[in-house]
């Protein structure tokens, strides 16, 4: 008898707890929540939104990049602000004397930020020009060759062959930071480089 | 706020039927003393100073609806003005069967073209994002993954769902299907497994190099069916960098569903593995 009665009062407070919790949430859920709720689902919704233009923009269209390190002086000194457009990539319209920014081939998290200096089939000259002998090769079918500005002191093509064309994510065609050198990018200063194919 | 006299130059044919006005008659003018009948407002002629000042109404609107139908009404006037024409229509001529008000039709075109421009700029950004970043699907070409894919030959191709999310950090593992970028035609997709990864020598087959070290940031992809496959076998160790998606399920043909096992065939072992 014990029991049974423990156990139906510990019932009846059980339902009395429910009744009150649920009534609780009810009110709180009519007036507030609903508001809140409703203005976070709307701000995440607005932000997958904007989020996806983004990435269409950059992934389709171009972007602002900054490029560091010394490999591409005269032509982009380190910290320079550029713009890169990637519809020549889409469309495969990349020429000899590009500048373009890529996957590295060794690391695909970091990009490299170099000129084309050969396409598929073209001879290139890959001794360096201190040796007496030069020596020659073809860059190989979907493949390019690049090549830094700053000869002396770039880890490129020379280094580590020609990179599939399919690394290219974008090219490099005007210059806004510093504003001393504003304007399109200039032209392959080390013109010797390329061999006629 | 004063009307234009009204003139008896123009012949009545012209003058609209059941013409309302749209401002209040002065005490000067020798009109119609009865609101009812109106003064026929000369068509081209608009009244300045009267926006909003319609002295009767014979129907019964809501407030919104008479300010929504003189707004149209002077937007459309002067839109008409600027292009020379008359004005052809009042915001409360009578209905007559079959003649719908233009202002109504035009913001209904309105309205239709403003929400296809917002679905579109919603829709189209974010179905692209997700099939390039979460998940797309493929069908698959080619015999060089016989027996896993496409076993069936030319009759039937199989369906594979591509999972871009799984390799947004470039991580896989031997023995998954993977599909990539071609190092050799960057328009061409392939799609093979993982053989090794970067660290790994492999006993190749049919490379100019009995065995090979794969470099740092490279994979070595081969295709299950040995011999009928352009693989690394040809073009040597693979960039991280052309990794597209890893391909997960067979979706299609529907006797063919199933996951994809990750699993090396224990002849292809890389003969020295690098461990972390």
């Amino acid at each position: 008898m014990f029991f049974s009665g423990g156990l139906a009062t510990t019932l009846q407070t059980e339902c009395i707890l429910e009744q009150t919790y649920g009534q609780w949430w009810q009110t709180l859920h009519r007036t507030m929540l609903r508001g809140v709720l409703g203005k976070t689902f709307r701000l995440i919704g607005y932000t997958i939104q904007y989020g996806c233009i983004v990435h269409c923009t950059f992934e389709y269209v171009g972007g602002v990049v900054m490029c560091s390190g010394p490999s591409m002086e005269p032509t982009i000194q380190n910290s320079d602000i550029v713009f890169a457009e990637n519809l020549s990539r889409h469309f495969y319209g990349i020429q000899r004397g590009d500048v373009v920014i890529a996957k590295s081939p060794s690391d695909p998290k970091s990009n490299i930020c170099k000129r084309v200096i050969g396409l598929e089939g073209d001879k290139i000259l890959s001794s360096s020009s201190s040796d007496f002998f030069k020596s020659h090769s073809y860059v190989p079918m979907g493949h390019v060759w690049l090549e830094g500005d700053n000869l002396q002191n770039s880890t490129d093509s020379r280094y580590y062959g020609p990179i599939p064309y399919g690394l290219i994510r974008g090219r490099i065609f005007f210059k806004i930071w510093p504003l001393s050198d504003f304007g399109f990018l200039r032209d392959n200063p080390n013109g010797h480089r390329f061999s006629d194919d | 706020m004063h009307c234009p006299e009204q003139t008896r130059s123009s012949p009545r044919s012209e003058r609209p039927k059941s013409a309302r006005f749209l401002c209040p008659p002065t005490r000067a003018t020798s009109g119609p003393k009865s609101w009812s009948e109106g003064s026929a407002v000369r068509p081209g002629c608009l009244l300045p100073g009267s926006v909003g000042q319609v002295v009767e109404v014979h129907k019964a609107l809501t407030q919104q609806d008479f300010k929504a139908r003189v707004c149209r009404f002077y937007f459309q006037g002067f839109g008409q003005i600027g292009r020379g024409h008359k004005i052809t229509s009042y915001p409360f001529s009578p209905r007559k069967s079959g003649r719908k008000d233009m202002a109504q039709s035009q913001g209904w075109v309105r309205r239709y073209f403003k929400a296809f421009c917002k679905g579109f700029f919603v829709a189209v950004p974010v179905a692209v994002t997700f099939l390039d970043r979460v998940a797309c699907v493929a069908r698959v070409e080619g015999a060089s993954m016989q027996p896993s894919l496409n076993p069936g030959g030319s009759q039937s191709s199989d369906v594979v769902l591509l999972n871009h999310w799984k390799v947004r950090n470039f991580e896989v593992q031997r023995g998954d299907i993977v599909s990539l970028v071609s190092p050799k035609n960057p328009e061409q997709k392939i799609i093979k497994r993982v053989i090794a990864l970067e660290g790994d020598i492999v006993k190749t087959m049919g490379h100019k190099n009995r065995y090979v070290k794969v470099p740092r940031g490279h994979i070595w992809v081969e295709g299950d069916h040995h011999g009928h496959s352009f693989d690394s076998n040809s073009f040597g160790p693979v960039s991280l960098g052309l990794l597209h998606a890893h391909a997960t399920h067979i979706l299609w043909p529907p006797e063919r569903w199933q996951k994809l096992e990750s699993l090396l065939p224990p002849e292809r072992l890389p003969v020295h593995r690098e461990e972390e």
